[in-house]
Protein backbone atom coordinates (compact mmCIF):
# COMPACT_ATOMS: atom_id res chain seq x y z
CA UNK A 1 0.00 0.00 0.00
CA UNK A 2 1.17 3.78 -1.12
CA UNK A 3 1.19 6.48 1.36
CA UNK A 4 -0.91 8.23 -0.45
CA UNK A 5 -3.51 5.57 0.12
CA UNK A 6 -3.23 5.35 4.10
CA UNK A 7 -5.06 9.04 3.71
CA UNK A 8 -7.99 7.88 1.65
CA UNK A 9 -10.66 6.88 3.56
CA UNK A 10 -11.15 10.02 4.97
CA UNK A 11 -10.05 13.10 3.39
CA UNK A 12 -11.72 16.23 4.26
CA UNK A 13 -9.33 18.73 4.90
CA UNK A 14 -6.59 16.96 3.41
CA UNK A 15 -8.64 16.61 -0.22
CA UNK A 16 -7.81 17.89 -2.92
CA UNK A 17 -3.97 17.58 -4.61
CA UNK A 18 -1.44 15.02 -3.60
CA UNK A 19 -0.06 16.00 -0.70
CA UNK A 20 3.84 15.75 -1.60
CA UNK A 21 5.06 19.13 0.03
CA UNK A 22 3.63 21.59 -2.44
CA UNK A 23 0.76 24.15 -1.88
CA UNK A 24 -2.33 24.18 -3.91
CA UNK A 25 -2.82 27.11 -5.46
CA UNK A 26 -5.42 29.73 -5.26
CA UNK A 27 -6.69 28.54 -9.00
CA UNK A 28 -6.72 24.95 -7.73
CA UNK A 29 -8.65 25.81 -4.77
CA UNK A 30 -11.53 27.67 -6.47
CA UNK A 31 -11.66 25.53 -9.04
CA UNK A 32 -12.26 22.52 -6.27
CA UNK A 33 -14.17 24.37 -3.62
CA UNK A 34 -15.52 27.53 -5.42
CA UNK A 35 -15.95 30.87 -3.87
CA UNK A 36 -16.15 30.97 0.07
CA UNK A 37 -20.04 31.49 0.74
CA UNK A 38 -21.54 35.10 2.31
CA UNK A 39 -23.62 33.55 4.72
CA UNK A 40 -25.16 35.73 7.22
CA UNK A 41 -22.90 36.28 10.77
CA UNK A 42 -26.28 34.46 12.67
CA UNK A 43 -26.31 31.62 10.21
CA UNK A 44 -22.24 31.08 10.54
CA UNK A 45 -22.16 31.29 14.15
CA UNK A 46 -25.54 28.80 14.14
CA UNK A 47 -23.66 26.21 12.02
CA UNK A 48 -20.74 26.24 13.92
CA UNK A 49 -22.47 25.75 17.02
CA UNK A 50 -24.38 23.06 15.42
CA UNK A 51 -21.54 21.21 14.45
CA UNK A 52 -20.01 20.85 17.59
CA UNK A 53 -16.64 21.89 16.21
CA UNK A 54 -13.92 21.71 19.16
CA UNK A 55 -11.04 24.22 18.86
CA UNK A 56 -8.47 21.57 17.30
CA UNK A 57 -5.26 23.87 18.80
CA UNK A 58 -5.23 21.58 22.37
CA UNK A 59 -7.80 22.93 24.91
CA UNK A 60 -10.39 22.16 23.41
CA UNK A 61 -12.64 24.48 23.40
CA UNK A 62 -15.91 25.06 21.36
CA UNK A 63 -15.57 26.89 18.25
CA UNK A 64 -19.23 27.76 17.79
CA UNK A 65 -19.36 29.06 21.15
CA UNK A 66 -15.78 30.99 20.88
CA UNK A 67 -17.28 32.79 17.48
CA UNK A 68 -20.84 34.29 19.40
CA UNK A 69 -18.92 35.48 22.25
CA UNK A 70 -17.21 37.91 19.84
CA UNK A 71 -20.08 38.58 17.60
CA UNK A 72 -22.35 39.66 20.40
CA UNK A 73 -20.22 42.19 21.58
CA UNK A 74 -20.30 46.00 20.91
CA UNK A 75 -17.39 47.30 23.03
CA UNK A 76 -14.07 48.00 22.82
CA UNK A 77 -14.15 48.56 19.01
CA UNK A 78 -14.20 46.31 15.69
CA UNK A 79 -12.47 42.70 16.46
CA UNK A 80 -9.78 40.99 15.30
CA UNK A 81 -8.69 37.73 14.18
CA UNK A 82 -5.86 35.89 14.95
CA UNK A 83 -5.00 32.53 12.83
CA UNK A 84 -3.00 30.41 15.41
CA UNK A 85 -0.04 28.09 13.26
CA UNK A 86 2.85 28.08 15.75
CA UNK A 87 2.65 24.46 16.45
CA UNK A 88 5.75 24.75 19.37
CA UNK A 89 5.02 20.43 20.12
CA UNK A 90 7.95 19.46 18.76
CA UNK A 91 6.36 16.64 17.39
CA UNK A 92 3.15 17.57 16.19
CA UNK A 93 3.34 18.55 12.51
CA UNK A 94 -0.33 18.69 11.88
CA UNK A 95 -0.85 22.78 11.82
CA UNK A 96 2.52 22.75 9.60
CA UNK A 97 1.43 20.22 7.43
CA UNK A 98 -2.13 21.40 6.90
CA UNK A 99 -0.49 25.11 6.08
CA UNK A 100 2.05 23.81 3.55
CA UNK A 101 -0.69 21.85 1.98
CA UNK A 102 -3.74 23.89 2.12
CA UNK A 103 -2.88 27.36 2.72
CA UNK A 104 -6.16 28.77 0.95
CA UNK A 105 -8.01 26.28 3.09
CA UNK A 106 -6.97 28.25 6.24
CA UNK A 107 -7.08 31.86 4.85
CA UNK A 108 -10.84 31.52 3.50
CA UNK A 109 -11.36 30.39 7.50
CA UNK A 110 -9.93 33.42 8.28
CA UNK A 111 -11.46 35.27 6.09
CA UNK A 112 -14.71 33.92 7.00
CA UNK A 113 -14.33 34.37 10.66
CA UNK A 114 -13.44 37.93 10.04
CA UNK A 115 -16.38 38.75 7.88
CA UNK A 116 -18.89 37.11 10.14
CA UNK A 117 -17.38 38.56 13.00
CA UNK A 118 -17.12 42.29 11.57
CA UNK A 119 -13.29 41.86 11.97
CA UNK A 120 -10.74 44.50 9.78
CA UNK A 121 -7.49 42.82 10.54
CA UNK A 122 -6.38 39.40 10.53
CA UNK A 123 -3.15 38.11 11.56
CA UNK A 124 -1.73 35.08 10.16
CA UNK A 125 0.50 34.07 13.70
CA UNK A 126 3.06 31.73 12.04
CA UNK A 127 6.15 29.91 13.86
CA UNK A 128 9.30 31.13 12.76
CA UNK A 129 10.97 27.71 12.39
CA UNK A 130 8.38 26.11 10.02
CA UNK A 131 9.75 27.67 7.29
CA UNK A 132 8.01 25.77 4.16
CA UNK A 133 4.61 26.76 6.15
CA UNK A 134 5.50 30.42 6.42
CA UNK A 135 6.34 30.27 2.51
CA UNK A 136 2.93 28.59 1.60
CA UNK A 137 1.31 30.59 3.51
CA UNK A 138 2.97 33.82 2.75
CA UNK A 139 2.40 33.13 -1.24
CA UNK A 140 -0.77 32.02 -0.67
CA UNK A 141 -1.84 35.83 0.42
CA UNK A 142 0.18 37.01 -2.45
CA UNK A 143 -1.92 35.36 -4.55
CA UNK A 144 -5.34 36.82 -3.05
CA UNK A 145 -7.37 39.76 -4.31
CA UNK A 146 -5.95 43.13 -3.18
CA UNK A 147 -8.71 43.75 -1.00
CA UNK A 148 -8.04 40.53 0.96
CA UNK A 149 -4.34 41.14 1.21
CA UNK A 150 -5.10 44.23 2.65
CA UNK A 151 -6.87 42.05 5.11
CA UNK A 152 -3.95 39.87 6.16
CA UNK A 153 -0.60 40.57 8.00
CA UNK A 154 1.79 37.45 8.35
CA UNK A 155 3.46 37.78 11.42
CA UNK A 156 5.97 35.80 12.17
CA UNK A 157 6.67 34.48 15.70
CA UNK A 158 9.72 33.20 17.62
CA UNK A 159 10.57 30.02 18.02
CA UNK A 160 9.00 28.50 21.67
CA UNK A 161 7.10 26.02 23.60
CA UNK A 162 4.50 28.53 24.60
CA UNK A 163 4.74 31.36 21.99
CA UNK A 164 1.95 29.66 20.74
CA UNK A 165 -0.29 29.39 24.15
CA UNK A 166 -3.16 32.04 23.14
CA UNK A 167 -2.72 35.24 25.90
CA UNK A 168 1.57 34.74 24.32
CA UNK A 169 -0.07 35.06 20.85
CA UNK A 170 -1.92 38.26 21.90
CA UNK A 171 0.69 39.51 24.05
CA UNK A 172 3.56 39.29 20.88
CA UNK A 173 1.33 40.70 17.88
CA UNK A 174 0.92 43.63 20.47
CA UNK A 175 4.18 44.02 21.92
CA UNK A 176 6.11 41.39 20.47
CA UNK A 177 6.66 39.64 23.84
CA UNK A 178 5.48 36.10 23.42
CA UNK A 179 5.14 35.35 26.94
CA UNK A 180 2.46 34.16 28.10
CA UNK A 181 -0.26 37.41 30.39
CA UNK A 182 -1.48 36.79 33.55
CA UNK A 183 -5.21 36.28 33.96
CA UNK A 184 -5.81 38.96 31.59
CA UNK A 185 -9.44 39.90 30.36
CA UNK A 186 -11.21 37.68 28.21
CA UNK A 187 -9.61 38.17 24.51
CA UNK A 188 -12.90 38.07 23.26
CA UNK A 189 -13.41 41.55 25.04
CA UNK A 190 -9.82 42.61 25.14
CA UNK A 191 -7.03 41.37 22.66
CA UNK A 192 -4.87 42.95 20.19
CA UNK A 193 -4.49 46.22 20.40
CA UNK A 194 -7.21 45.68 22.91
CA UNK A 195 -10.20 45.20 20.75
CA UNK A 196 -12.26 42.09 20.88
CA UNK A 197 -10.16 39.04 19.76
CA UNK A 198 -10.66 35.75 18.00
CA UNK A 199 -7.65 33.60 18.36
CA UNK A 200 -8.12 30.20 16.69
CA UNK A 201 -6.24 27.45 15.45
CA UNK A 202 -5.48 26.88 11.82
CA UNK A 203 -7.41 23.77 11.67
CA UNK A 204 -10.10 24.75 12.98
CA UNK A 205 -9.98 27.69 10.78
CA UNK A 206 -9.71 25.69 7.68
CA UNK A 207 -12.64 23.34 9.15
CA UNK A 208 -15.09 26.54 9.24
CA UNK A 209 -14.28 26.81 5.69
CA UNK A 210 -16.05 24.06 4.65
CA UNK A 211 -18.34 23.57 7.20
CA UNK A 212 -19.66 27.43 5.66
CA UNK A 213 -19.49 25.42 2.10
CA UNK A 214 -21.26 22.39 3.15
CA UNK A 215 -22.77 22.95 6.01
CA UNK A 216 -23.23 21.33 9.32
CA UNK A 217 -25.65 18.41 8.27
CA UNK A 218 -22.32 17.56 5.84
CA UNK A 219 -19.84 18.03 9.34
CA UNK A 220 -22.27 15.52 10.77
CA UNK A 221 -21.79 13.06 8.77
CA UNK A 222 -18.36 11.88 9.53
CA UNK A 223 -17.47 10.74 12.68
CA UNK A 224 -17.88 7.59 14.74
CA UNK A 225 -19.78 6.84 18.03
CA UNK A 226 -21.24 10.17 19.63
CA UNK A 227 -18.41 12.31 18.12
CA UNK A 228 -18.58 14.20 14.08
CA UNK A 229 -16.42 15.35 12.11
CA UNK A 230 -12.42 14.34 11.38
CA UNK A 231 -9.24 15.41 12.77
CA UNK A 232 -5.79 16.09 12.09
CA UNK A 233 -3.58 13.82 14.29
CA UNK A 234 0.38 13.30 14.04
CA UNK A 235 1.30 9.51 14.42
CA UNK A 236 5.09 9.17 15.42
CA UNK A 237 6.96 6.16 16.41
CA UNK A 238 7.48 2.79 15.29
CA UNK A 239 4.77 2.81 12.14
CA UNK A 240 5.58 2.27 8.21
CA UNK A 241 4.43 6.28 7.51
CA UNK A 242 4.82 8.78 10.61
CA UNK A 243 3.12 11.64 9.82
CA UNK A 244 0.03 13.45 9.57
CA UNK A 245 -3.46 11.17 8.96
CA UNK A 246 -6.89 12.94 8.90
CA UNK A 247 -9.36 10.23 11.02
CA UNK A 248 -13.00 10.10 11.71
CA UNK A 249 -13.06 11.22 15.07
CA UNK A 250 -13.67 8.32 17.77
CA UNK A 251 -11.48 5.83 15.45
CA UNK A 252 -10.24 3.53 17.79
CA UNK A 253 -5.98 3.76 17.88
CA UNK A 254 -5.24 0.52 16.12
CA UNK A 255 -6.99 1.36 13.20
CA UNK A 256 -5.34 4.92 13.38
CA UNK A 257 -2.21 2.84 13.13
CA UNK A 258 -3.16 1.22 10.11
CA UNK A 259 -4.07 4.49 8.72
CA UNK A 260 -0.10 5.50 9.47
CA UNK A 261 1.18 2.21 7.38
CA UNK A 262 0.84 0.08 10.18
CA UNK A 263 3.25 -1.45 13.14
CA UNK A 264 6.78 -2.00 12.20
CA UNK A 265 8.18 -2.27 15.76
CA UNK A 266 6.54 -3.45 19.11
CA UNK A 267 5.16 -0.47 20.97
CA UNK A 268 5.04 -0.43 24.77
CA UNK A 269 3.10 2.99 25.40
CA UNK A 270 1.87 5.59 24.04
CA UNK A 271 1.93 9.38 24.48
CA UNK A 272 -1.68 11.18 23.46
CA UNK A 273 -2.41 15.25 22.76
CA UNK A 274 1.37 16.36 22.64
CA UNK A 275 3.86 17.07 25.41
CA UNK A 276 1.17 18.14 27.96
CA UNK A 277 -0.16 15.06 27.12
CA UNK A 278 -0.97 11.50 28.87
CA UNK A 279 0.98 8.36 28.76
CA UNK A 280 -0.97 5.02 28.36
CA UNK A 281 0.19 1.21 28.21
CA UNK A 282 -0.04 0.51 24.94
CA UNK A 283 -2.98 -2.74 25.64
CA UNK A 284 -5.59 -0.10 27.70
CA UNK A 285 -4.74 2.19 24.79
CA UNK A 286 -5.09 -0.20 21.63
CA UNK A 287 -8.73 -0.18 21.38
CA UNK A 288 -9.64 2.89 23.13
CA UNK A 289 -11.52 5.57 20.61
CA UNK A 290 -9.64 8.77 19.56
CA UNK A 291 -11.76 12.00 20.35
CA UNK A 292 -12.17 14.08 22.94
CA UNK A 293 -14.98 12.50 25.01
CA UNK A 294 -13.65 8.66 25.48
CA UNK A 295 -10.26 10.00 26.40
CA UNK A 296 -11.66 12.41 28.66
CA UNK A 297 -13.36 9.60 30.17
CA UNK A 298 -10.09 7.43 30.28
CA UNK A 299 -8.34 10.10 32.02
CA UNK A 300 -6.40 11.07 28.80
CA UNK A 301 -6.55 14.23 26.65
CA UNK A 302 -6.31 14.44 22.93
CA UNK A 303 -4.76 17.74 23.21
CA UNK A 304 -3.00 18.51 19.59
CA UNK A 305 -3.48 15.24 18.21
CA UNK A 306 -0.47 13.56 18.67
CA UNK A 307 -0.14 10.44 19.05
CA UNK A 308 3.58 8.96 19.72
CA UNK A 309 4.16 5.56 20.22
CA UNK A 310 7.42 4.25 21.98
CA UNK A 311 9.03 0.90 21.13
CA UNK A 312 9.77 -1.60 23.77
CA UNK A 313 12.98 -1.36 23.38
CA UNK A 314 13.15 2.25 24.20
CA UNK A 315 13.21 3.70 27.54
CA UNK A 316 9.99 5.20 28.49
CA UNK A 317 11.94 7.34 31.94
CA UNK A 318 14.42 8.78 29.90
CA UNK A 319 11.89 9.91 27.31
CA UNK A 320 9.86 11.60 29.83
CA UNK A 321 12.91 12.80 31.40
CA UNK A 322 13.81 14.18 28.18
CA UNK A 323 10.56 16.04 27.47
CA UNK A 324 10.22 17.11 30.82
CA UNK A 325 14.00 19.09 30.09
CA UNK A 326 12.49 20.38 26.83
CA UNK A 327 9.48 21.84 28.46
CA UNK A 328 11.44 22.92 31.61
CA UNK A 329 13.66 24.86 29.15
CA UNK A 330 10.45 26.13 27.39
CA UNK A 331 8.92 27.91 30.49
CA UNK A 332 8.48 31.37 29.80
CA UNK A 333 10.80 32.14 33.12
CA UNK A 334 8.16 34.22 34.72
CA UNK A 335 6.44 32.21 37.16
CA UNK A 336 8.42 30.86 40.14
CA UNK A 337 6.65 27.23 40.46
CA UNK A 338 6.78 26.58 36.74
CA UNK A 339 10.52 28.50 36.29
CA UNK A 340 12.26 26.49 39.66
CA UNK A 341 9.68 23.26 39.76
CA UNK A 342 9.83 22.52 36.03
CA UNK A 343 14.18 22.62 36.44
CA UNK A 344 13.98 20.88 39.40
CA UNK A 345 11.61 18.14 37.91
CA UNK A 346 13.68 18.10 34.75
CA UNK A 347 17.01 17.73 37.15
CA UNK A 348 15.16 14.68 38.95
CA UNK A 349 13.66 12.81 36.30
CA UNK A 350 17.11 12.76 34.66
CA UNK A 351 19.07 11.55 37.41
CA UNK A 352 16.92 9.03 37.42
CA UNK A 353 16.97 8.09 34.02
CA UNK A 354 21.01 8.10 33.60
CA UNK A 355 20.72 5.82 36.27
CA UNK A 356 21.88 8.16 38.97
CA UNK A 357 18.91 8.95 41.32
CA UNK A 358 19.48 10.42 44.35
CA UNK A 359 17.11 8.65 47.73
CA UNK A 360 14.25 10.84 47.36
CA UNK A 361 14.37 11.61 43.84
CA UNK A 362 11.05 9.60 43.01
CA UNK A 363 9.42 11.38 46.42
CA UNK A 364 10.06 14.80 44.83
CA UNK A 365 9.10 14.06 41.46
CA UNK A 366 5.61 12.69 42.44
CA UNK A 367 5.33 15.91 44.70
CA UNK A 368 6.56 18.36 42.71
CA UNK A 369 3.94 17.31 39.93
CA UNK A 370 1.29 17.93 42.19
CA UNK A 371 3.39 21.38 43.70
CA UNK A 372 3.61 22.70 40.33
CA UNK A 373 0.04 22.30 38.79
CA UNK A 374 -2.67 25.07 38.41
CA UNK A 375 0.00 27.71 39.74
CA UNK A 376 1.31 29.93 36.77
CA UNK A 377 -0.27 32.53 34.37
CA UNK A 378 -0.40 29.84 31.93
CA UNK A 379 -1.15 26.21 32.01
CA UNK A 380 2.40 25.37 31.20
CA UNK A 381 3.03 23.70 34.46
CA UNK A 382 0.25 21.62 34.58
CA UNK A 383 0.87 20.19 31.09
CA UNK A 384 4.28 19.34 32.31
CA UNK A 385 2.88 17.77 35.29
CA UNK A 386 0.74 15.79 33.32
CA UNK A 387 3.07 14.40 31.48
CA UNK A 388 5.46 12.92 34.01
CA UNK A 389 2.84 12.06 36.86
CA UNK A 390 0.82 9.95 33.48
CA UNK A 391 4.57 8.90 32.93
CA UNK A 392 5.45 7.84 36.58
CA UNK A 393 2.16 5.54 36.58
CA UNK A 394 2.90 3.98 32.93
CA UNK A 395 6.38 3.12 33.67
CA UNK A 396 6.22 2.81 37.29
CA UNK A 397 8.61 -0.40 37.29
CA UNK A 398 11.43 0.86 35.06
CA UNK A 399 11.19 4.25 37.25
CA UNK A 400 11.50 2.08 40.56
CA UNK A 401 14.36 -0.37 38.63
CA UNK A 402 15.85 2.69 37.62
CA UNK A 403 15.87 4.55 41.28
CA UNK A 404 16.49 1.06 43.16
CA UNK A 405 18.62 -0.93 41.18
CA UNK A 406 20.45 1.25 38.68
CA UNK A 407 18.87 -0.86 35.90
CA UNK A 408 17.15 -0.08 33.03
CA UNK A 409 13.68 -2.33 32.14
CA UNK A 410 13.66 -1.21 28.41
CA UNK A 411 13.36 -3.75 25.63
CA UNK A 412 12.76 -6.76 28.67
CA UNK A 413 9.30 -6.97 28.08
CA UNK A 414 9.68 -7.07 24.30
CA UNK A 415 7.52 -10.00 22.95
CA UNK A 416 5.22 -9.43 26.49
CA UNK A 417 3.01 -7.06 24.72
CA UNK A 418 1.50 -6.46 21.13
CA UNK B 1 -19.49 39.22 58.06
CA UNK B 2 -22.38 36.63 57.80
CA UNK B 3 -23.33 38.00 54.50
CA UNK B 4 -19.98 38.33 52.99
CA UNK B 5 -19.51 35.74 50.41
CA UNK B 6 -16.65 33.01 50.32
CA UNK B 7 -13.52 34.99 49.99
CA UNK B 8 -10.68 33.26 48.11
CA UNK B 9 -7.27 34.27 47.21
CA UNK B 10 -5.07 34.48 44.32
CA UNK B 11 -1.66 35.08 43.21
CA UNK B 12 -0.51 37.01 40.09
CA UNK B 13 2.29 34.24 39.31
CA UNK B 14 4.15 36.55 37.22
CA UNK B 15 4.00 39.48 39.84
CA UNK B 16 5.11 37.11 42.83
CA UNK B 17 8.94 37.33 43.47
CA UNK B 18 8.52 34.81 46.48
CA UNK B 19 9.82 37.56 49.27
CA UNK B 20 7.70 35.30 51.36
CA UNK B 21 6.34 38.32 53.56
CA UNK B 22 2.32 36.64 53.24
CA UNK B 23 3.94 33.39 55.13
CA UNK B 24 5.01 35.83 57.72
CA UNK B 25 1.80 38.05 57.95
CA UNK B 26 -0.28 35.30 57.30
CA UNK B 27 1.47 32.28 59.09
CA UNK B 28 -1.94 30.31 59.76
CA UNK B 29 -3.39 30.59 56.39
CA UNK B 30 0.25 30.44 53.47
CA UNK B 31 2.63 28.19 53.69
CA UNK B 32 5.34 28.52 51.08
CA UNK B 33 7.18 25.88 48.71
CA UNK B 34 10.30 24.13 48.29
CA UNK B 35 11.15 27.40 45.65
CA UNK B 36 9.81 30.01 48.19
CA UNK B 37 6.14 30.40 46.81
CA UNK B 38 2.96 30.82 48.36
CA UNK B 39 1.06 27.45 48.63
CA UNK B 40 -2.57 28.74 49.39
CA UNK B 41 -5.60 27.30 51.13
CA UNK B 42 -7.71 25.15 49.01
CA UNK B 43 -11.26 27.24 49.30
CA UNK B 44 -12.40 30.48 51.22
CA UNK B 45 -10.58 31.76 53.30
CA UNK B 46 -11.95 30.53 56.99
CA UNK B 47 -13.96 33.44 58.78
CA UNK B 48 -11.38 33.84 61.73
CA UNK B 49 -8.45 34.03 59.29
CA UNK B 50 -9.60 36.94 57.26
CA UNK B 51 -7.74 39.60 59.06
CA UNK B 52 -4.38 37.77 58.46
CA UNK B 53 -4.99 37.13 54.43
CA UNK B 54 -6.11 41.47 54.54
CA UNK B 55 -2.17 41.91 55.83
CA UNK B 56 -0.78 39.77 53.37
CA UNK B 57 -2.48 40.83 50.75
CA UNK B 58 -1.27 44.98 51.71
CA UNK B 59 2.10 43.54 53.03
CA UNK B 60 3.02 41.86 49.50
CA UNK B 61 5.90 44.05 48.15
CA UNK B 62 5.19 43.14 44.37
CA UNK B 63 1.45 43.67 45.23
CA UNK B 64 0.97 39.92 43.88
CA UNK B 65 -1.76 39.14 46.28
CA UNK B 66 -5.55 39.61 46.11
CA UNK B 67 -8.73 38.70 46.96
CA UNK B 68 -9.80 36.03 43.81
CA UNK B 69 -13.67 37.90 44.01
CA UNK B 70 -12.70 41.58 44.27
CA UNK B 71 -15.98 42.63 44.74
CA UNK B 72 -16.41 40.61 47.82
CA UNK B 73 -13.23 42.20 49.45
CA UNK B 74 -13.67 45.85 48.55
CA UNK B 75 -17.43 45.92 49.91
CA UNK B 76 -16.20 44.21 52.68
CA UNK B 77 -17.00 45.31 56.15
CA UNK B 78 -13.67 44.62 57.72
CA UNK B 79 -12.14 46.01 54.76
CA UNK B 80 -13.87 49.37 54.89
CA UNK B 81 -12.99 49.17 58.80
CA UNK B 82 -9.67 48.87 58.36
CA UNK B 83 -9.24 51.64 55.75
CA UNK B 84 -7.91 48.79 53.47
CA UNK B 85 -9.22 47.64 50.36
CA UNK B 86 -8.01 45.96 46.75
CA UNK B 87 -9.49 48.09 44.32
CA UNK B 88 -5.69 49.95 43.73
CA UNK B 89 -4.44 46.50 42.68
CA UNK B 90 -3.68 46.93 38.99
CA UNK B 91 -5.27 43.72 37.03
CA UNK B 92 -1.90 43.04 35.24
CA UNK B 93 0.09 42.93 38.62
CA UNK B 94 3.67 44.36 38.17
CA UNK B 95 3.69 43.20 34.63
CA UNK B 96 4.96 45.26 31.75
Amino acid sequence: MGPMLTHAPTQRLLAGPPLDGRAESLAAHHRRLGPLPALPARQMVAALETTGLLGRGGAGFPVGRKWRAISERTENGTPVVVANGAEGEPESAKDRFLMTHRPHLIIDGAILAAGTLGADRVELYLGREHTSAVRAMRVAVSQRHVSEQKLLHVVEAPIGYVAGESTAVVHYVNSKDARPLMTPPRMSERGVRNRPTLVQNVESLAYSALIARYGPDWFRERGRGNNRGTALVTVAGPVRNEGVVEIDLGTPLAEVVELAGGLTGTPQAVLIGGYFGTWTRIDSAWNLPLDPESLKAAGLTLGCGLVRLLDARACGVDYSARIMAFLAAGSAMQCGPCRYGLADLASASGRVAAMSAGPDDLYHIDRWTGLVTGRGACRHPDGAAQQMSTAMTVFADDFASHAEHRRCLAGAHVGGVR
Amino acid sequence: MSDQPKLKLKVDWIACNGYGVCEASAPDLITLDDWGYPVLPDGPVPHGLVRQAENAINDCPMLALAWENKQAATGGRLGRLLGRGTARRPQDGGHR
